[in-house]
Formats: structure tokens, C-alpha cells, sequence
């Protein structure tokens, strides 16, 4: 052979050997560190509620008005953040696009709210004007037009953000002060002098921001400031330019605690949500139009504790917790890992046990999460994260049988960098309630302003179809969260009537163990039943919400005599569709004080008031008097005396 | 030819192509040879067991075998040794003399003689005439499996023979323990021969009286001889006792389990004496043994040195395996700290950090070894250059237990072995961990779930009995009870059980074992209700709340004490001198004193009035067992008088 053809058959001969020895040590090398794609999560937008529901209450929300693609947080219409205040409250609540009011009757409602989005409709006021002669209670937020002549304060001051609270009519001084903590997220609308005859009731700034007053034989109730953003903003959280969240704390990853509005959030131990809600509830409206709702706890309880455990991939053994539950009957949540370290036998064993089963978002980030090796022989040199439906289908597939998980949790409560993001992928994967807001690891805290589970909101101001379960307390086995949780217990008990839900995890032991974290968690038990409180689980509560959200409510009040005294009668007709459900009412109407209440048709006749008294207990909501009356499953019927 | 240059061409050309390749072949070698390198086995030191020296100075003589021959089987092994655990655990200081060198003077100043089997077959006549006046003045004397020579103390004229086989106890009309601890005693495990003392003239035993019947034989029996009174065993006791604590091997020393395949290794648990030692809520060694000391004190009061320190009815050592769980471990400890407890931790050399064992010790921890095996768990120490390790030598018991102290700056000398491994050889565990310089050994435990309580028929330690009779310089202290077995078996928590009748009758050193990676590896809340609840009882119930090593310096202590006593039975008054040593425990603490247990009552008569160095005591503030058999007078360390009068009839 030439000696120029055989140099270039060597040279092919060693360009194919180190071809070979490089691609096997490439190939060796992305096996060990393999590239990672990011996953490609289905995302499903907002949705537009129109609730037909048989209450009392009616919110009109003009879908219409509404930008479709807000560049800001501060542009966006949160008028459906009224509905969280009202189905926290009340329960049952009809919803009406704009575009239906006109078809509506109003007078079978006892309560109708005109939120922001459909402040500006003058061809309403006639309708309006009309509700409210003949009774109505009418709340407007920041009406406009001619709405706004015919009810509210002239609206003539700048639109401004505001810096305090500086006033709220009738609420206990400590829970006012906690709220004065916050700058108010929110606009007000100023005006040239307060209304001629109204009532102020809530301050910003010095400014009314909510007052009544009484037109006809009902009352007009203007909130002059964006309700909706606040609440959002409480309870949601708020993000950065481009609704992007980053990290305050300076961490690489975005965790849920960095949404919180506020550090004065981060560390609150009142749910100031709640106080802002039930202030307007029962502070405002109540006055004028009596709040009769379906309370949030199975049996008139006075509150709820949800025990959560995220199983950390410690796979079978982590049923120690549910095992132990099992004696004194309690329910748990279980976030279990994909892909799952658990069996099926053992996800079986929880189902037995009664427990809610979970599941936990394993991300893929940058050296965790759950991810799908791609390649061949056994050689991954890619690996591609597993998508949220992905992850949901694996956990099918490990237990078949698994009743519907509806409850899911980002990991080590991590959020994404993109607000609504994570509520997108949720909702379009199915899930139903998520419970990846969290306080900070330790401390108990309503870092999102409530425990109580809220709907939440697009960035186009929709509605996502899930709830969210905030978590107050992840425990770390300190001392002091134990103290802590035994005065939110209390507070909860006597005051504040919350949901505490707190993450335990089984892994605890394996990662920081601590007898203290052990006892915090046995004890949480016995403190929570003690401070008589509803032990359960996420998708319990999530059932007993949607069913008191579904269930029925019609109230009718009037003055009577009755075996010679002058009173006021409420007649109340509710489907109750769940067990162990309550109806909460005033304890007070005016000057007269809650009396009796009484079971089943024809309750009333004349001066007759036959038998089957109910047992009523008296409660107090941050200051406010109610009293708690027990429903059967099904239809109820009960006339409620105040004399 | 050709094919040959082409050959040699084609190496010429690609001469530095192989040559690289080559050396990344090498290089690859040496990577997967550190990934995966040799590994060797261990070589650990065994030692034989000694004659142990002579510590401390009470009023009783056990006499021991000069003979050190090795056993070829369990029958021929030499018992005498358990008496020698017997006097620790229930008299405390005693004295011991070789059988072939007993001189009269040594048995001045003495209660109670104890001659085991061996000796007392290889005793000679002078001995024995020695003894004979001992007991006629009024000396007691225990023996055992006497042969005719000792007819003029036993009644016993000629040899009987034996039953190869005890199958139960039967009767214990005459034992001093009632109730149900007399129906615990008739349910204890024996094995070993039998004199068939019912084959013989009973004129010896029915002028005495008898204490225990075994398969309707007389087996113990007590006869007056002169002022003295002398005590018969027709079993042999020893090994009765042996084969409760040290456990029954095969008759050629083998450990075989119930597993299908005997595999290299088995678990203590192979060693119980009787399957219903698994779940044993009984001391039976304990009760048997306290059957045998507690009949000489009907017949002449005697002082014992408490089990527990001052009048404490009984104790809790807690342990954890630290299972290389690491530093993750402390909180145990943090717990304990918080609430005046302690505990011991068994750690292993592999994951705790020297700043982590500093943090144990701070929080008043004792330290041992969690001894590796070389198979199945070994810890290997790399051996290469530099980074080039590519094989692994295992480190041996000493290694591991000179890493440890090193790391611990102080000396580590109890171990338990880590999974609760053990050798099918029935003393070669025990002779290594000897070798390797441990002193006591707390590995004799359950560890198989649902057993629990006394497998070992004793929660005391006990030394461990070499292959030539003699014993190791090595205590085993049984665990009880463990998290690995389960700590609440069919809802009843074993460890508060356990710590319940300790107090109310066993008086035990209650030993648990609660692995500190339990929760980790295999959680179960029961683990730690149970453990927590142990704290809470053991404070509750003012029990004594102790360590492995600490325990074991009690015991020795006492062993190390000075008690002499006398009794006059025309005043009835027994008066006891003795001297308490004082010492401190491994944790920086004064180590406390024992109290002072004398019987309750004598003939009858209960105590009228005690004397401690000439004060009189207020009889409200003693302590009874819970037998009612003892009373418990509590002592500081030093020199001490005790004067106590019983009541005539």
C-alpha cells in the first residue's frame, strides 16, 4: 500500500478510536451528570364562576370589564375576592354576571353586592333604587356614576394608596391594632365631605371608607376602598413586576412564604384576613341586614386542626403517624412522594386507616425533584422533569385503588417564580385544594392573613376551581411552637375560630429528630380536642366547605307577637348537605336579643310554639355575638325568636 | 512473514495510540479498584478466663476449684464460678479460697460457707473436718452435690446417683419466698442432674427441713448440725444458673438456632435456656438464686449490700444504639439532660463526629462501643497511597475501640454488638470482647419482635464463664427490652411493666435498649410513649435512673466494701461493721453507696429497734422489699455501725 493511502487509513482508524473513547467517556460522564430539561406543565386559566345558589345573598361581578392580560398586580379586578369572604361567612352565595342583573329579581335576596367591576352600571339604579326601598341591604364597592350620586359620598378626593387603617367601628382594640400593623394594599377613594346622614363605620387614613346608610326600608353600604386587591393581597399574596416572585429571602429558591404581603404577616399571630372579613360581615352588614350563614366547623365546633404529613420518600414507614391517629379516631393528610418510595400495600394500609392521601409536587429544580431518565442500556444521559400530571399519574399507577387525590403540596413548600403559575398546573391537573402556603418553618404564624382555606385568583382576576389550605405551623420540635400552638388553640377557641392547619413530617426523625417535635405533635392532639376543635383532614374540610357552599340557605325576617310579646322572627329554611352542620346567627337583632329557636313546619301559629326547642350555644367571632344552632343532614326548618 | 511485518507495522504505527490507551485502561483499573476495592477480614485477640483476686471482706467464704481444665462439653464445664455471681449479686462483699488451700483461719469472722459441686467432691477429709467444726459452733454452710465424705454434715452415707435430667421443680414448702414469688420460683427452667436423694435412708432430710422438691425428690434441704445448720443442694445449681444467664449451648458448645439454615452467625436469643424465656416477666435465675441465700438468713440474720444505690427498689438503664445515625443521635440524650436522666450510648466509629461525642459527654452521656463484626456490618479502614486505596482491611474490636477513645479522649470499656450479632461458638464472642479490652458486654438481649423481659433470667450483670471454668474479665449486663422487639407488645408497654414489678417485687436493674436511628429506621410511636413513659415512671416511682458502666462500678463496689456482722441470740441483736468505698461514677458524680439490707424479721419477730452509728432510727423511714423478706437501712460511704434488735416471740 502507498505510504500517503495507508497514513490516511491509520488516520481513520484513529480518528474512529478516539471517537470511540470519546463518546464512551462523554456518554460515561452525562450518565453521571445527566442535562436536565425542565418539564412542560399544562396550564389551565381562570375560570368565570356563575353560582345559581338558593341564598341570600347575591354578588354581581362584571366578568366583562375585566383586562385580560394585566401587566400588573395593582391592575387587575379582584371583585371574586368577595366571594371568599362571603362562602368563608356565609356559605351558599349566588354570583350574576353583569350582563344577567338585568333579568334578575332582587328582592329575593336579602343581601346583594355590587362589586368594583360593575360599579359603573347607571342603568342598574332604578333596579337599585328599588331593592333597597323595599328593604334591601345594598353594599357598593367604589361605586361610580350615577350609583355613586344616589348612594355614596360624592368621590371627588384623589384615588390614593393610603398608608393606615385608622378606624374600624365596634372591633376589639387589639384586633384593630394588629390590622394598623399593615399598610392597606389597597386604593381609596376620597371624596368632598362625608355623606349627608350616614354612618362611618371604617376609617383609612382619616378617610370613610365604609358607611352606611339607611334609604327606604333598606340600607346602602359603600366601601370606598378596593376590598377585593386587599383581601387578594392578604391572603394570596403579592408578586413583583410581571407578577414574578422572587426570593426575599435572599435564597435561590422561591418558597411560598415569599408571597406574603408583609413581614408584619410573617409574624402574625391574629389572622388579619379574618379580622378585615368578619369585621365587614359582622361589623357592617350584620348592623343592617342579619347575617345568617352556615359556620365553617363540623358540629359547631369552635374551630378545626388539619394534620398534615409530607412523607419526604420515607416510604412505608412513615405510617407510624396514622397508626398512632388511629385510637382516638383522628384524620390526616398525607403528601407522598413521586416517584413514590411508598407500595401499594402501604398506600392501602393509609386508605384503612382512614387517611387523606396526598400528593406532594416533587419540582424539578436544579439536584431535586422528580425527573425521567432518558437513553438507552441503561445509559440516562438526559433526564427530564416529570410534569405535575405526570407525577399524579404515577401515583395512580402505584395504587390503583387509591380513592381520587384531590390535595396536593409543592415540596418543602417551594412556589414558582411565576405567581399563578403553580394554581394553573394545579387546577389543570385536577387537584382541588393545595396547601403549599406555609409560615415559616417553627413558628406559628397566619403568614396569609387566615387558616381558612380561600379560592384563588388569576392574574385576570378568575377564579381557580380549588381552595387554598395555608399552613400555620411547620413544626421544627421547638418549645415554643408548642406554647404558641396552645395559645392559637385558645385564641382559636374563644376568638378567632380558625383552621390551624400544621405539617408534621414522618421523615422528621430521620432528618432532626427531637423528642420535643414528637411531644409538639402527640400534644397537638390533646390540645386541639381539649380546645374543642375539629381534628381532620384536608379533604374533609374541603368536602364540609363545598358542601356548605352548595348547601341552601333562605332567612325572612318579621315582627310578631308572640304569647303577648313583641318580637322579631327569623324563619329560616336550609338544605343541609352534609352532617354536622350548624347555622350561625346574631345573637343580637337591633335591641332585641336572640330568644329560642325552634324545629319544623307550622313552628309558629298564632300564639302557639309547640315543642322541639333547639340547643343552642352562644359563640363570640372576634368580639362579634353569634349563636350556633344545630342542622340535620337534609332540609331544616326553624324559626328563630329574639325578644 | 509479510503477516508479521504488517503486524509489526501496525504496532510501530499505532505504537502512542495504545500506549495512551493502554494507560487510560490503567487509569480506569485504579478508579474502579477505589470504587470497589479488596477487602479483608478482621483478627481480633481472645483471652481465657482467670481466677479473679480477692476484693473486699464480708462474713462468707465461697470455695473454689483449683482446677482449670478445659470442658469438652457443657456437662463437664466447671459451674463453681456461678456461685461466685450468686454472692455478688445477692450478698455483695464475700470472700473466696481455693478448696485445696482452706487453712482454719480462714474461717474466722465468717457466717455462711459456700462449697460448689467441684469443690466439694475434691475436698479433702481435714477440709472437711474443718468446716464440720465451723458449722458446730455455729456456722452455716451451703453445699452442693456432696458426696459421702460429707456425711457427718449432710446425713447423706452413701453416693444416691443421679437422674441425668431435671425436668421441674415441684415443691418449696420450706422457701422463704411466698406467694407469687414462690409460683414464680416453681416455674423456673432447670436442667443438669439430679441426686436421687429419694433412693436413700430420708431419715437426714426428714430431721431437716425440706426447701425445694424437684420432680418429687428432695433437692434442697435444711438439717441443724451442732449450733450450726448446714444446706443441701442435690442439683447442681451452678449450672442451673449458668444456663439461665450465660444461656444453653449445645452439649459440644455449639449455638444452634430454629432457623432452617445455620447460617455464620446467629442472635443471642439462640442461647435461652427455655422457649418461655422469650417473653419471661421473671428473674428466674434471681428468684432461684435468692431462694438458695435468703434460706440461711431464716435460721442466722445476715447483712447484704443492696442492689441499688441507698434504698432505691430497683433501677432503669437506658441504651441507645447509635447505629450510625451520627450526631442526629444527641436528642435522646438533650432529652434526658432536660429531665435528670442519662443513658449509655453504644456508637459505632463510622459517622459521629468527635464535636458530636463531645456534645453526648457534656450532656452526661457514657460512651461505649457498638462493636462492629469483620462480617456481616464490618467498618474497614482503606489501605493504598495517597488516594489510591484499593484495598480494605476491617478494623478489629481493638481498632474500633481505640478510634472511639480517641476520639472520646477517655476510656471506653463496655461495647454491645452492633445488630446483635453472635458466634455459633459459645464462648468465643465473649472471650473477644475480653481480648479487646471491654469489661462489660450488654448485648444479651431480645431482638426479635413480641420477646421481651427476662431471657437471661436476670436483669443484674453476671460475669461470663469461660470454657475453662473460670470467668472473663467481662460482665454481661442483659438488655430487657427493645425497640427492635417492640417496646408494647399485644398493648401492654413491657418497659413500664417491667419497671412496675421491678419495684414491686424483682427489685431488677431494668436495662432497655432504644436504638437512636429507631424512629428513623422503623418508627413506631409506641417506641417512644414507651420511652418516655420509662422516664416519667422511674422518677415516679424514685427508682434509680443509671448507666451501663456506672451500674457496673456499683456492683463492683459493693463487691470491694468491708461487712462483717455478728449475732447474738440471747438478745437476738445483730450488729454489722462495715466500710463503704467512695467513688466516683464515670459521668464526674459521686457514685452512691448501697444500702444495707438485713431480714425483716427473725422467728417471728419483727425489728424493734436500728442502731446506725449509734443513732436510733426512725423505723417509719426504712424501706421494706416488697417481699417483705429484707429491710433497707441507706449508708453514705465510710466506716458504719448498724445495731439492729429484733422483737422476741
Amino acid at each position: 500500500m502507498p505510504s500517503g493511502v495507508k497514513g490516511n487509513h491509520d488516520a481513520f482508524w484513529r480518528i474512529v478510536l478516539w471517537s470511540t473513547v470519546l463518546l464512551g467517556v462523554g456518554v460515561a460522564y452525562f450518565d453521571a451528570n445527566p442535562i436536565l430539561v425542565d418539564a412542560e406543565e399544562e396550564l389551565a386559566p381562570g375560570s368565570v364562576l356563575a353560582l345559581d345558589a338558593v341564598s341570600d345573598v347575591l354578588l354581581i361581578v362584571d366578568y366583562g370589564s375585566m383586562i385580560s392580560n394585566p401587566e400588573r398586580f395593582e391592575d387587575v379586578d379582584f371583585s371574586l375576592a368577595w366571594l371568599n369572604t362571603l362562602q368563608q361567612e356565609v356559605g351558599p352565595v349566588a354570583i350574576a354576571d353583569a350582563e344577567k342583573v338585568a333579568q334578575l329579581d332582587l328582592s329575593v335576596y336579602r343581601l346583594v353586592v355590587v362589586t368594583r367591576s360593575a360599579a359603573s352600571q347607571d342603568a342598574w339604579l332604578p333596579k337599585l333604587k328599588g331593592y333597597v326601598d323595599r328593604g334591601g341591604t345594598l353594599v357598593l364597592e367604589m361605586p361610580q356614576g350615577s350609583v355613586r350620586e344616589s348612594f355614596s359620598a360624592d368621590g371627588l378626593g384623589e384615588r390614593r394608596s393610603p398608608q393606615q387603617i385608622t378606624y374600624m367601628a365596634g372591633l376589639l382594640e387589639d384586633l384593630q391594632l394588629a390590622l394598623q400593623q399593615i399598610t392597606p394594599p389597597t386604593e381609596i377613594v376620597g371624596s368632598s365631605g362625608p355623606l349627608d346622614g350616614a354612618e362611618t363605620l371604617m376609617t383609612i387614613d382619616g378617610v370613610p371608607v365604609i358607611y352606611r346608610k339607611q334609604l327606604g326600608a333598606g340600607w346602602v353600604i359603600s366601601v370606598d376602598f378596593d376590598y377585593g386587591r386587599l383581601l387578594t393581597a392578604l391572603q394570596q399574596g403579592i408578586p413583583h413586576e410581571g407578577f414574578r416572585v422572587r426570593s426575599v429571602r435572599g435564597d435561590d429558591q422561591v418558597e411560598s412564604i415569599d408571597l406574603a404581603y408583609a413581614d408584619a404577616l410573617i409574624e402574625s399571630s391574629v389572622p388579619l384576613a379574618d379580622v378585615l372579613e368578619r369585621f365587614l360581615i359582622y361589623g357592617v352588614i350584620d348592623g343592617s341586614s342579619p347575617i345568617i350563614g352556615f359556620w365553617p366547623f363540623f358540629d359547631g365546633m369552635d374551630g378545626a386542626l388539619v394534620m398534615t404529613h409530607d412523607e419526604r420518600s420515607m416510604g412505608d414507614a412513615s405510617i407510624w403517624m396514622a397508626a398512632h391517629e388511629k385510637p382516638f379516631k383522628a384524620s390526616s393528610t398525607y403528601f407522598v412522594r413521586v416517584p413514590a418510595t411508598m407500595t401499594e400495600d402501604g398506600l392501602g394500609a393509609l386508605t384503612n386507616l382512614g387517611i387523606d392521601i396526598g400528593m406532594e409536587w416533587n419540582r424539578g429544580s436544579e439536584n431535586d425533584g422528580a425527573y425521567e431518565g432518558f437513553g438507552l442500556f441503561g445509559v440516562e444521559p438526559v433526564q427530564r422533569a416529570m410534569s405535575l400530571s405526570e407525577q399524579l399519574a404515577g401515583l395512580d399507577d402505584t395504587a390503583a385503588n387509591l380513592p381520587s387525590v384531590i390535595s396536593v403540596r409543592h415540596r418543602d413548600f417551594l412556589w414558582s417564580r411565576q405567581w399563578e403559575e403553580p394554581f394553573a398546573a394545579m387546577t389543570a391537573a385536577g387537584f382541588r385544594a393545595d396547601s403549599s402556603y406555609a409560615a415559616p418553618r417553627g413558628r406559628l404564624a397566619y403568614a396569609f392573613g387566615t387558616g381558612l382555606p380561600f379560592m384563588p385568583l388569576s392574574r385576570e382576576g378568575l377564579a381557580f376551581p380549588m381552595l387554598e389550605f395555608p399552613v400555620s405551623l411547620v413544626a421544627d420540635g421547638s418549645l415554643t411552637e408548642r406554647d404558641e400552638l396552645s395559645r392559637a388553640l385558645s385564641d382559636s377557641q374563644v376568638r378567632d375560630h380558625q383552621l390551624l392547619s400544621v405539617a408534621f413530617s414522618p421523615a422528621e426523625f430521620a432528618d432532626a429528630p427531637s423528642i420535643q417535635w414528637y411531644l409538639n405533635w402527640r400534644d397537638s392532639y390533646r390540645m386541639a380536642a381539649e380546645k374543642n376543635h375539629w381534628i381532620t383532614s384536608v379533604r374533609n374540610f374541603y368536602r364540609f366547605s363545598r358542601g356548605r357552599h352548595n348547601s341552601e340557605i333562605r332567612a325572612n325576617r318579621s315582627e310578631t307577637v308572640l304569647s303577648g310579646r313583641s318580637v322579631t322572627l327569623l324563619r329560616v329554611e336550609t338544605l343541609a348537605l352534609e352532617s354536622g352542620m350548624s347555622l350561625c346567627v346574631p345573637r343580637r337583632i337591633g335591641t332585641r336579643t336572640f330568644s329560642e329557636a325552634r324545629r319544623g313546619l307550622q313552628r309558629v301559629q298564632g300564639d302557639k310554639t309547640p315543642a322541639d326547642k333547639l340547643i343552642s350555644r352562644d359563640i363570640m367571632v372576634m368580639g362579634y355575638e353569634r349563636v350556633l344552632l344545630p342542622l340535620t343532614k337534609g332540609f331544616n326548618s326553624i324559626d328563630i325568636i329574639f325578644e | 512473514m509479510s503477516t508479521l511485518r504488517k503486524d509489526h507495522g501496525f504496532l510501530s504505527r499505532f505504537k502512542y495510540d495504545l500506549g495512551l490507551l493502554t494507560l487510560l485502561a490503567l487509569l480506569l483499573g485504579g478508579v474502579l479498584l477505589n470504587a470497589h476495592p479488596f477487602q479483608f477480614d478482621a483478627e481480633d485477640i481472645e483471652i481465657d478466663g482467670a481466677l479473679p483476686p480477692q476484693v473486699g471482706r464480708g462474713d462468707t467464704l465461697l470455695l473454689l476449684p483449683a482446677s482449670d481444665s478445659v470442658a469438652e462439653t457443657f456437662g463437664e464445664l466447671d459451674f463453681s464460678f456461678a456461685w461466685y455471681n450468686t454472692l455478688a449479686q445477692e450478698v455483695g462483699p464475700f470472700r473466696i479460697q481455693l478448696g485445696s488451700a482452706l487453712a482454719r483461719a480462714d474461717l474466722q469472722q465468717l457466717q455462711l460457707v459456700v462449697v460448689p459441686a467441684r469443690v466439694a467432691h475434691s475436698l479433702d477429709a481435714a477440709s472437711i473436718a474443718l468446716l464440720l467444726d465451723f458449722v458446730e459452733k455455729g456456722g452455716s454452710l451451703i453445699v452442693e452435690m456432696p458426696s459421702p465424705s460429707w456425711v457427718k454434715l449432710t446425713g447423706i452415707q452413701e453416693n444416691p446417683g443421679y437422674a441425668k435430667s431435671m425436668k421441674q421443680l415441684t415443691a418449696a414448702v420450706g422457701s422463704s419466698l411466698q406467694g407469687d414469688f414462690r409460683l414464680h420460683l416453681l416455674d423456673t427452667p432447670i436442667s443438669g442432674p439430679l441426686m436421687r436423694l429419694d433412693l436413700l435412708d430420708i431419715s437426714a432430710i426428714a430431721h431437716g427441713d425440706p426447701l425445694l422438691e424437684v420432680d418429687g425428690i428432695p433437692a434442697h434441704f435444711h438439717r441443724n448440725v451442732g449450733l450450726g445448720h448446714v444446706f443441701v443442694l442435690g442439683f447442681d445449681f451452678g449450672r442451673v444458673i449458668t444456663a439461665l444467664q450465660q444461656g444453653l449451648p449445645e452439649d459440644d458448645f455449639s449455638v444452634v438456632d430454629n432457623a432452617e439454615e445455620q447460617t455464620e452467625f446467629t442472635s443471642s436469643e439462640a442461647l435461652m435456656a427455655h422457649a418461655k424465656m422469650r417473653n419471661a416477666g421473671v428473674p428466674y435465675a434471681d428468684l432461684l438464686e435468692r431462694h438458695v441465700i435468703y434460706a440461711t438468713l431464716r435460721y442466722r440474720p445476715a447483712p447484704r449490700l443492696w442492689h441499688f444505690a441507698n434504698d432505691a427498689l430497683g433501677a432503669l438503664c437506658l441504651t441507645h444504639d447509635e447505629h450510625s445515625f451520627g450526631d442526629r443521635s444527641a436528642f435522646f440524650a438533650e432529652y434526658e439532660a432536660a429531665h435528670q436522666a442519662s443513658s449509655t450510648y453504644f456508637v459505632s466509629t463510622r459517622e459521629v463526629t468527635n464535636d458530636g461525642l463531645d456534645a453526648l459527654s457534656a450532656l452526661g452521656i457514657e460512651i461505649g462501643l457498638a462493636w462492629h463484626r469483620s462480617s456481616p456490618d464490618p467498618i474497614y479502614q482503606s489501605k493504598g497511597v495517597g488516594r489510591f486505596t484499593p484495598y480494605q482491611i476491617a478494623l478489629s474490636l481493638t481498632e474500633q475501640r481505640d478510634l472511639l477513645q480517641g476520639w472520646a479522649a477517655r476510656r471506653i470499656v463496655s461495647a454491645r454488638v452492633h445488630d446483635g450479632v453472635w458466634d455459633r461458638d459459645y464462648f468465643s464472642n465473649f472471650r473477644k470482647l475480653a481480648g479487646g479490652g471491654v469489661y462489660v458486654d450488654s448485648s444479651y438481649g431480645p431482638s426479635s419482635e413480641n420477646y421481651w423481659g427476662y431471657l437471661f433470667g436476670t436483669g443484674l450483670p453476671f460475669y461470663v464463664i469461660d470454657r475453662n471454668g473460670l470467668p472473663l474479665p467481662l460482665y454481661e449486663l442483659p438488655f430487657l427490652a427493645s425497640d427492635e422487639s417492640r417496646l408494647r407488645v399485644d398493648d401492654v408497654d413491657v418497659l413500664a411493666k417491667l419497671l412496675r414489678e421491678s419495684k414491686a417485687g424483682f427489685h431488677q436493674l431494668v436495662t432497655a435498649s432504644v436504638d437512636a436511628d429507631s424512629m428513623a429506621r422503623q418508627p413506631r410511636s409506641d417506641t417512644l410513649e414507651s420511652y418516655l413513659a420509662a422516664i416519667a415512671l422511674a422518677s415516679e416511682q424514685k427508682l434509680w435512673i443509671t448507666q451501663v458502666v456506672e451500674y457496673v462500678l456499683f456492683y463492683d463496689s459493693r463487691r470491694s466494701a468491708e461487712m462483717v456482722s455478728s449475732f447474738d441470740r440471747n438478745t437476738r441483736t445483730l450488729s454489722v461493721e462495715l466500710r463503704l468505698p467512695s467513688l466516683m461514677s464515670p459521668r464526674g458524680l459521686p457514685l452512691p453507696s448501697p444500702g444495707v439490707a438485713v431480714p425483716a424479721s427473725f422467728e417471728g419477730g419483727g425489728v424493734e429497734s436500728v442502731l446506725l452509728d449509734g443513732i436510733k432510727l426512725d423505723d417509719k423511714k426504712l424501706v421494706h422489699t416488697a417481699d417483705g423478706i429484707l429491710l433497707i437501712v441507706s449508708v453514705s460511704p465510710g466506716s458504719h455501725s448498724l445495731e439492729l434488735k429484733y422483737r422476741g416471740l
